[in-house]
């Protein structure tokens, strides 16, 4: 094992455990859990399902990809990251359109916030590393590029979202 | 099949969908969905939204 892949493993769980001690502290009152309804339910269900299609339909295609000719070396670690992304994008998509993602006590302004920030973080340490010239090492595309693909998702979000808001517009009630 | 009794028992009391949703603790997707028939509640939302209109089930959810 190396170095760097201890550092990911050691990030991660360093991340679950702070994670979970700031949910104990904060969420005491059960009110920080975002709360869907039974329908919201039934579509998230829905969702994970279908994301999870996704995931082994995406996985199968690249399957297929790395048995032809073609070449997805240049991917490097992304490759495996990119069924993951579908699946992810698939659940959030079904869910947007199907009014089970944003819950009931949801404060919108703080999820968009939330969100931006997140994607900006993504776009700023992808669009770093190409600047830095790091994003390709030795013809392979690394890790930086994996942001970039977090951040592609989180633009899908927001025009799933944009078109789902100008769809209940003009729908009304 | 559309559900216009609850519509209309709705609008009897001058309530928004969201006023029910609120009221009922649902989304008011989820009270629109009921009322354009693309959601079958379970009982216990039934019984609430009866509740909260000041109906029965028969009166709401029962198909002549």
């Amino acid at each position: 094992m190396t170095a760097n892949t201890m550092g990911i493993i050691i990030g991660l769980v360093a991340g679950l455990i702070i994670t979970a001690i700031l949910i104990t502290i904060f969420n005491q009152d059960g009110k920080l859990k975002t709360q869907f309804d039974e329908r919201q339910k039934i579509v998230r269900g829905r969702a994970y399902k279908y994301g999870f299609y996704g995931m082994v339909i995406a996985n199968a295609i690249m399957l297929l990809i790395f048995t032809s000719d073609v070449d997805l070396s240049v991917l490097g670690m992304a490759q495996y990251f990119i069924s993951i992304l579908v699946g992810v994008a698939v659940q959030v998509t079904y869910c947007i359109f199907n009014d089970g993602y944003v819950g009931l006590n949801t404060n919108m302004t703080r999820f968009i916030l939330i969100m931006a920030g997140v994607a900006a973080f993504n776009l700023f340490v992808g669009l770093g590393a190409q600047a830095d010239g790091e994003l390709f090492k030795d013809g392979v595309l690394q890790g930086p590029f994996c942001n970039l693909l977090c951040a592609a998702l989180f633009l899908i979000m927001a025009i799933d979202l944009i078109i789902k808001k100008i769809m209940d517009g003009k729908t009304g009630e | 099949m559309k559900n216009l009794k609850l519509k209309a028992a709705r609008a009897g009391l001058d309530m928004s969908q969201d006023d029910l949703a609120k009221k009922v603790g649902v989304s008011r997707q989820t009270i629109s969905a009921i009322e354009k028939g693309d959601y079958n509640p379970t009982i216990n939302l039934c019984i609430k939204v009866c509740k909260a209109l000041g109906k029965t089930l028969d009166d709401l959810f029962w198909e002549e």
